[in-house]
């Protein structure tokens, strides 16, 4: 009897061994960058075949998701993005709790797989999120994905944090208060639109969404109102009730360092942010989204289209929020020239990140039939990179100087 | 609409064809065929054309042709505890019918009815029936489908307000097809049994406020049929009361096109509590029902079975266990005013003849029950794909009070009590028990 019940200990004991690893998962885990996640979906051939042909709508599908080891069911898909969305390789958007209120996985509500179909080098939103995390901004987590559906590749995905409960939680210690995501619809730079509210609705809440339209819109509006109407004297203070101008400052410093065309100051208005507004709070906290129109120019100019952009260009005419500003952009090119031995800026933070995660997804990446463009393509942006990384620090610190000196060329 | 004239075309020219095949008179003409009319004698004079009002406006020629109107109108209230949706609670017209039934020559009949609150789909019934013998009838043309005891019940004859949850989900409604029926000693046996175009429509007519998104190709074609008998009728040593007692089984199976297509679970006012999940296949619908009246008091049950297949409908293209959709009932009701339970109840002293009418009370218990018949060791999903169905059961108790003023108006009020099994899918999450109060003045011929 007593073999008998050895043998059942060891038999449980290594059950437990077996299934401990995929129990053992976090979304730490999940989000390791220092390696390519395998993620496999199941999704019913005739919803993925009508996902694909309706790729510019938002319905959810059922699917089961597997991650090293752990499966989980019962979960909903759909596809997702704005320019990005594809009926060949189609971003997807993964919510555990479609189906199950409480449905989560590894704490997760949702998760975004990003397809990597704007930037032939693949490696701009990842390489621009690790940053943003660098200097201490609110971003999501990142890393690189072989994703499998119904057991064929459909290619290289980053899978990214959604900006959700859990990832406010982590950020700001609280989730309760009310997030807005910025969904683009027009050409805006934070003009007035009047006193009414529906004007706004470009900012959609994510959360608290059953509030009135008063709560939830005028906090909004009246910030817009200060920003627009107050005098230069009142401005700082008008200002000082809906957001951390200084905080701000940071924010858009670090979108101009990585030469972002579709951030708070891109070409076509402002894009790409979450605002997140905490709860008995009335400061606004900004969070960068979708980086991948990113580490264009070297010699991007750090005040580009500053001047477009209302709130932008009152705040950086503030002296201390201005000084926050440049002293973002200065920090922003120490970080990526960090490591950088002498003159060598191959060797820097940046330049090493760009070599690392190329080794990383160079042979996914032209494994990837459903990219967008050709290998050469993806060669020509990784090369890209490399030289925004090896050029970037030195034009920003030498801008940035002249800002108390003698003006010299910079290049 | 063209194959439903074609349809009522084909039955009207089986007239001369059920006349010539039609055999003798039996001795017993009464029980197995109605006698064809005289050939006209030479010199006879043409029946005349007669008319009357009651119970409803008919004229008639001998036994050549008759025609009669009919119409139905129905104004419903409704009052909500906790309300759902304010847009719902107030007076609504819920049937607006107007209709013509007719007969030539004792062996074929018609009937059009219009429902005139309804632009879509205006034609309810349209249809030819032919008899050869009282064992053998054709109908064809657009007509409710042969399946169950509270479907087969016209609303206007109704013990409450609204059919029974099962019956309004599950039993299959009009289409357009053909059918042969009949019945045999005095209505012991019965039988109904027809191919219909598609069962597009799960339950009949305005009546059904359930969302009806369903296209009419999401369904295929429908085999329905139904049997009753009176195992009892004729036994003399049973007291008189049990020997109506009516037994009946139903029968449907239809191919279910894939896709969002199953039943849903729909409360009585036709909130969701369980959203259509994918099907592909055959469905199979039974159905068992009971009735005894006796007197002024009635006794009815009825349980509906509905299966669908889910073949090909997992997240990995196999095949899903097989969906079912259960709904059952038991009511009573009696004329505390003592007249016979009828078909058409007309009161001993209609209100302003000397009386105040017949009086009713009913009351009914029902449970409608949606999941699939999946190993219960599978976790239980509410997504459409899902092996193990998540269940859930809406569970409602009706009382109800019915005035006839008279043979032809009735006024009816309802007090309905509704539970769901699965507090977050109810009509209002996290609200499981809800009240309704419904009223309903009926003028009916």
């Amino acid at each position: 009897m007593r073999a008998i019940l050895r043998v059942g200990l060891v038999l449980t004991f290594a059950a437990a061994a077996l299934t401990a690893p995929a129990a053992a998962q976090t979304a730490d885990d999940l989000f390791d960058d220092s390696t390519v996640q395998d993620v496999r979906l199941l999704v019913n051939s005739r919803d993925w075949q009508e996902l694909k042909d309706t790729f510019r709508e938002n319905t959810f599908y059922p699917a089961e998701l597997s991650w090293r080891g752990a499966r989980q069911q019962n979960i909903g898909v759909r596809s997702r993005g704005l320019g990005s969305r594809s009926a060949v390789k189609p971003g997807l958007l993964l919510r555990f709790d479609r189906y199950a209120a409480d449905g989560r996985f590894l704490g997760l509500r949702t998760l975004v797989l990003d397809n990597l179909t704007q930037d032939p080098s693949m490696m701009k939103e990842v390489l621009a999120m690790q940053l943003f995390r660098r200097l201490g901004l609110p971003a999501p987590r990142e890393a690189f994905v072989r994703l499998y559906v119904n057991g064929s590749l459909l290619g290289l995905y980053a899978v990214v944090e959604d900006i959700a409960e859990p990832f406010l939680q982590r950020t700001f210690g609280e989730s309760g208060g009310t997030l807005y995501e910025y969904d683009w619809t027009f050409d805006y730079n934070f003009e007035y639109r009047g006193s009414t509210l529906e004007n706004y609705a470009m900012f959609k809440p994510q959360t608290n969404t059953t509030q009135s339209t008063f709560d939830l819109y005028s906090p909004i509006e009246r910030m817009v109102r200060a920003a627009n109407d107050s005098s230069d004297e009142l401005f700082p203070a008008a200002m000082s009730e809906f957001l951390d101008l200084q905080a701000f400052a940071r924010y858009i410093a670090m979108d101009n360092f990585i030469s972002d065309d579709d951030g708070w100051l891109g070409f076509w208005g402002m894009n790409n942010l979450f605002l997140y507004r905490s709860q008995g709070g009335s400061r606004f906290n900004i969070i960068a989204w979708d980086k991948d129109y990113t580490f264009w120019r070297p010699t991007n100019d750090i005040f580009t289209r500053v001047d477009n952009s209302v709130l932008a260009r009152r705040a950086l005419a503030i002296p201390d929020v201005r000084q926050a500003y440049l002293d973002t952009l200065a920090a922003a090119a120490d970080s990526a020239a960090e490591g950088q031995e002498g003159a060598d800026a191959s060797t820097g933070w940046l330049a090493r990140e760009v070599e690392r995660l190329y080794a990383l997804i160079q042979p996914l990446a032209q494994q990837d039939t459903n990219k967008p463009f050709t290998d050469d393509e993806f060669e020509a942006g990784v090369a890209g990179l490399r030289t925004f990384a090896a050029q970037r620090s030195a034009y920003v610190r030498c801008a940035v100087a002249n800002q108390s000196r003698t003006p010299v060329a910079c290049n | 609409m063209t194959r439903l004239w074609l349809a009522v075309l084909f039955c009207t020219c089986c007239v001369p064809l059920a006349r010539a095949q039609a055999p003798a008179a039996p001795a017993t003409p009464r029980r197995l065929t109605l006698p064809g009319p005289a050939p006209a004698a030479p010199g006879r004079p043409v029946a005349q054309l007669q008319g009357r009002w009651s119970p409803r406006p008919r004229i008639t020629s001998g036994k050549n042709f008759s025609l009669e109107l009919r119409a139905k109108l129905q104004n419903d209230g409704a009052w909500f505890n906790p309300v759902v949706d304010a847009d719902d609670e107030g007076f609504t017209w819920r049937r607006r019918r107007l209709g013509v039934r007719g007969e030539f020559f004792n062996r074929v009949e018609f009937e059009v009815e219009r429902e005139f609150g309804d632009d879509v789909e205006p034609w309810r019934d349209v249809w030819a029936n032919v008899k050869a013998h009282d064992l053998l009838e054709v109908r064809g043309g657009k007509f409710k489908l042969p399946f169950g005891l509270d479907n087969s019940t016209s609303s206007v004859e109704h013990d409450f307000i609204f059919r029974s949850l099962g019956t309004r989900a599950l039993a299959p409604g009009r289409d357009i097809g053909a059918m042969l029926h009949g019945e045999a000693d005095r209505r012991r046996f019965t039988y109904a049994i027809g191919v219909f175009d598609s069962d597009d429509r799960q339950v009949a007519d305005a009546e059904r406020f359930f969302d009806d998104d369903q296209g009419a190709d999401s369904f295929g074609r429908t085999v329905s049929g139904r049997v009753t008998v009176q195992p009892l009728d004729g036994v003399s040593s049973l007291p008189s009361g049990l020997r109506n007692l009516e037994i009946g089984a139903s029968g449907a199976w239809s191919e279910v096109a894939e896709g969002l297509n199953s039943f849903k679970g729909n409360s009585v006012f036709g909130y969701d509590y369980f959203e259509r999940v994918w099907v592909n296949g055959d469905r199979v619908r039974t159905g068992v029902d009971v009735a005894l009246v006796s007197g002024p008091a009635s006794l009815k049950a009825e349980w509906i079975n509905a299966s669908d297949e889910r073949l090909g409908q997992g997240v990995d293209d196999g095949d899903l266990s097989d969906m079912f959709t259960r709904g059952w009932y038991v009511s009573g009701s009696w004329l505390v005013t003592g007249e016979d339970k009828e078909d058409t109840v007309a009161p001993t002293r209609p209100l302003l003849q000397g009386g105040v009418g017949a009086i009713e009370v009913a009351a009914r218990y029902e449970r409608m029950l949606l999941g699939s018949s999946a190993d219960a060791s599978e976790p239980a999903f509410d997504n459409p794909r899902a092996e193990n169905l998540k269940r859930n059961q809406d569970t409602v108790f009706t009382v109800g009070l019915s005035w006839y003023l008279n043979r032809w108006l009735k006024v009816q009020g309802n007090a309905i009590r509704e539970s769901f099994d699965d507090p977050i899918r109810t009509p209002l999450d996290g609200t499981a028990t809800y009240w309704s109060y419904v009223t309903r003045l009926q003028l009916a011929f």
